[in-house]
């Protein structure tokens, strides 16, 4: 019951602080209010398992410990938020930039049903719900146009369409199993469903044309957040289909996949100037090493890249929370904790010590440069990129005309700073002491 | 001669209603006949869906259907109303004509035509799919019916260039696939929750539709102006 009581939390809390958007301070302490709760309920809630239309909703330790790690993610951008309009003269749409918490905390109730169901249809299906729910954060460009966020909506409906496809050629081939056209179709609709909402290289496409009209904080959500959902539900796909996995090239797409996303990724940020398109693009290089850790097949780096997701999805978090500020706080005090904030942010992206990430990625790495060596010099030359880039974009903020802040102003940076050091602290602590991520990856 | 019976005559029946309603949607630019075809898809597609559930089911999907043409009706006509309004605020001939043109050539990218020729191809396509393979058992008028509905929702997704007729060209889409996923599937529950998907589809889209364009401040904080 506590788990369908904490998605009814998430949606009060969602539309409580939508509701309050106009008064900052409240909102805040709205959002904050409802990340403790929702926290203390995801941490109490019973293991036992509850029924649901002859499905169940099951959370156990490894579930349990996942979904409090994306939901810390999730609580440090709900409570940056609304520190965008404390400036005397910001504009009326600072309000709804204020409001961006209430669609993360909105669109986490599905995500808590897509990772605690106990069938895959059903988490496709609610994965692509909360994907829906968060396109509500989006701002178009151009009034009544197609942008990025109707493209991305078609190609969700294409993805989740070809993915529960994908799971009916799955429950059918153990029934003719000489047929192996139906483990091919399967794979390629796995991999197409799951590249497309993963954006895995070369199906990215649409990330960029989405983040113009998002904020980064949207931005860090649906790649820090959202995928590390899509890519639970694919592990727990490629754990009850074991035999797919022996009788398709799925493992071996991951892999070349993987080097590529994150080559890919490195090369996009590197040149990007918009801050929400290079938040999605170095996003895409521990994607990238995520996708070759599950694509080895050996425990090892499989449980590497489940740390890695997490700690892609809290240093994205910091990362985002950086441009946040320097967008909204052009003050000496702003600029340097934006910058800051990237930059620890940025280093715990690559997997630079003693950040959570170094554990993870050293355990892939030593799988990959033993069986795949040129693959590895690709994740290698991708993450030095990646810290380019991030170096780069800190000392653009450093660098930046500074204005005059204001009292306001000053009590949100307080604010900020908080979640900020709070993030980071949990960054480096997971990094000396990665026995915190036992209970996720035990199973 | 060949001889029909009854329920060959209703699957030919919905089948040409599924092909011209969706047709409407590709080839008329006027919202309203769009609306219109839209909902008469959707009595279609469960005319469709019904060989495989239960006719009550079956209707639930002509309810969804109508509450997202309700849905985007009321954004339609917003958005009418505001072509009004700037026609009314037009100073001259001129403007007027600008503001005319504006309003409808925001609909699609391509001009009939080139839509004609497209539908036709999208037609050709489907009829050659459908006839030259099978797919999990599916029967072959519902395997049409579905493949029919995919192209044409793909179809007017990649030329709308409105948020709005993009809503129609997904709903078309989704409808193809739920007749795909349940003559495969089979499970009511997902069937109710595509349903519901449906309806919160048109709301987020109707929701894009009517919000005002990103002010050129966040523009130039997000460093696309310098």
């Amino acid at each position: 019951m506590s788990i369908v009581l904490t998605m009814g939390a998430c949606v009060v809390a969602g539309i409580v602080v939508r509701a309050l958007c106009r008064w900052p301070r409240a909102c805040w302490l709205a959002a904050f209010v409802s990340v403790v709760l929702i926290g203390a309920l995801l941490i109490f809630a019973p293991a036992a398992s509850l029924s649901f239309f002859g499905r169940a909703l099951a959370l156990d330790v490894a579930t349990r410990a996942f979904l409090l790690a994306l939901f810390f993610a999730t609580s440090a951008l709900a409570l940056l938020a609304p520190l965008a309009s404390a400036r005397p003269h910001a504009s009326p749409t600072n309000a709804l930039t204020d409001a961006h918490g209430a669609f993360f905390l909105l669109a986490f109730a599905p995500f808590i049903a897509a990772v605690t169901l106990d069938s895959f249809p059903l988490a496709v299906f609610a994965w692509a719900m909360g994907l829906g729910v968060l396109m509500l954060s989006a701002r178009p460009q151009s009034e009544g146009r197609v942008g990025g966020t109707a493209q991305f909506l078609l190609l969700m409906v294409l993805a989740s369409a070809s993915l529960l496809l994908a799971n009916r050629f799955l429950e059918v081939y153990p029934l003719t199993p000489e047929n192996l056209d139906l483990v091919r179709a399967a794979a390629i609709f796995l991999a197409l469903g799951f590249g497309v909402l993963l954006a895995l290289a070369p199906l990215h496409f649409w990330l960029g044309p989405l983040a113009d009209e998002w904020s980064p904080l949207g931005v860090a959500f649906l790649v820090g957040v959202a995928q590390a959902v899509g890519v639970w539900v694919l592990w727990q796909q490629m754990n009850a289909a074991l035999w797919l996995t022996l009788r398709s090239p799925l493992l071996s797409a991951l892999l070349v996949g993987g080097g590529l996303t994150a080559l890919v990724g490195a090369l996009l940020a590197l040149a990007e100037r918009r801050d929400a398109r290079a938040l999605a693009y170095l996003a895409m290089v521990p994607l990238g090493l995520v996708g070759v850790g599950m694509g080895t097949g050996a425990p090892l780096p499989l449980a590497g890249a489940l740390v890695a997701l997490v700690s892609r999805a809290w240093s994205v978090a910091l990362i985002a929370g950086g441009m946040h500020f320097a967008r909204h706080h052009p003050a000496r005090h702003g600029q340097l904790v934006s910058a800051g904030a990237l930059l620890v942010g940025g280093l715990a992206l690559v997997g630079l010590g003693p950040f959570a990430g170094f554990v993870a990625y050293d355990a892939i790495a030593r799988a990959v440069s033993a069986s795949h060596p040129a693959l590895f010099v690709v994740l290698v030359a991708a993450h030095a990129l990646a810290l380019v880039t991030i170096v780069r974009r800190a000392w653009r903020i450093i660098s930046a005309p500074v204005e005059s802040d204001s009292r306001a102003e000053r009590v949100a940076l307080v604010a900020g700073v908080g979640v900020v050091i709070f993030v980071s602290a949990m960054l480096i602590g997971a990094g000396i002491f990665p026995q915190m991520f036992e209970a996720m990856v035990k199973r | 001669m060949i001889a029909l019976d009854s329920a060959q005559i209703v699957t030919a029946a919905v089948l040409f209603g599924l092909v011209v309603s969706s047709a409407c949607i590709v080839l008329f630019i006027d919202w309203r006949v769009a609306l219109f075809a839209l909902l008469a898809q959707y009595i279609c597609a469960a005319g469709l869906l019904s060989q495989v559930v239960a006719l009550p089911h079956a209707l639930i999907r002509v309810l969804s259907g109508a509450f997202a043409t309700a849905i985007l009706y009321f954004t339609f006509r917003r958005a009418q109303e505001n072509f009004w309004r700037d026609l009314a605020q037009a100073e001259d001939d001129a403007a007027r004509l600008v503001v005319t043109r504006s309003y409808y050539w925001q609909v699609f990218v391509i001009g009939v035509p080139f839509r004609v020729l497209a539908l036709a191809l999208a037609a050709v396509g489907t009829i050659g799919v459908a006839a030259s393979i099978t797919f999990l058992d599916i029967p072959p008028d519902g395997l049409f019916g579905a493949l029919w509905l995919v192209a044409t929702g793909v179809l007017v997704a990649i030329l709308s260039r409105a948020v709005l007729r993009l809503c129609l060209g997904i709903l078309l889409l989704t409808s193809g696939l739920v007749i795909l996923e349940i003559a495969t599937e089979g499970s009511l529950l997902l069937y109710g929750l595509v349903n519901i998907a449906d309806v919160l589809l048109a709301l987020v889209l109707a929701h894009l539709a009517a919000l005002p364009a990103a002010p050129g401040v966040w523009r130039r904080r997000r460093g696309e102006v310098q």
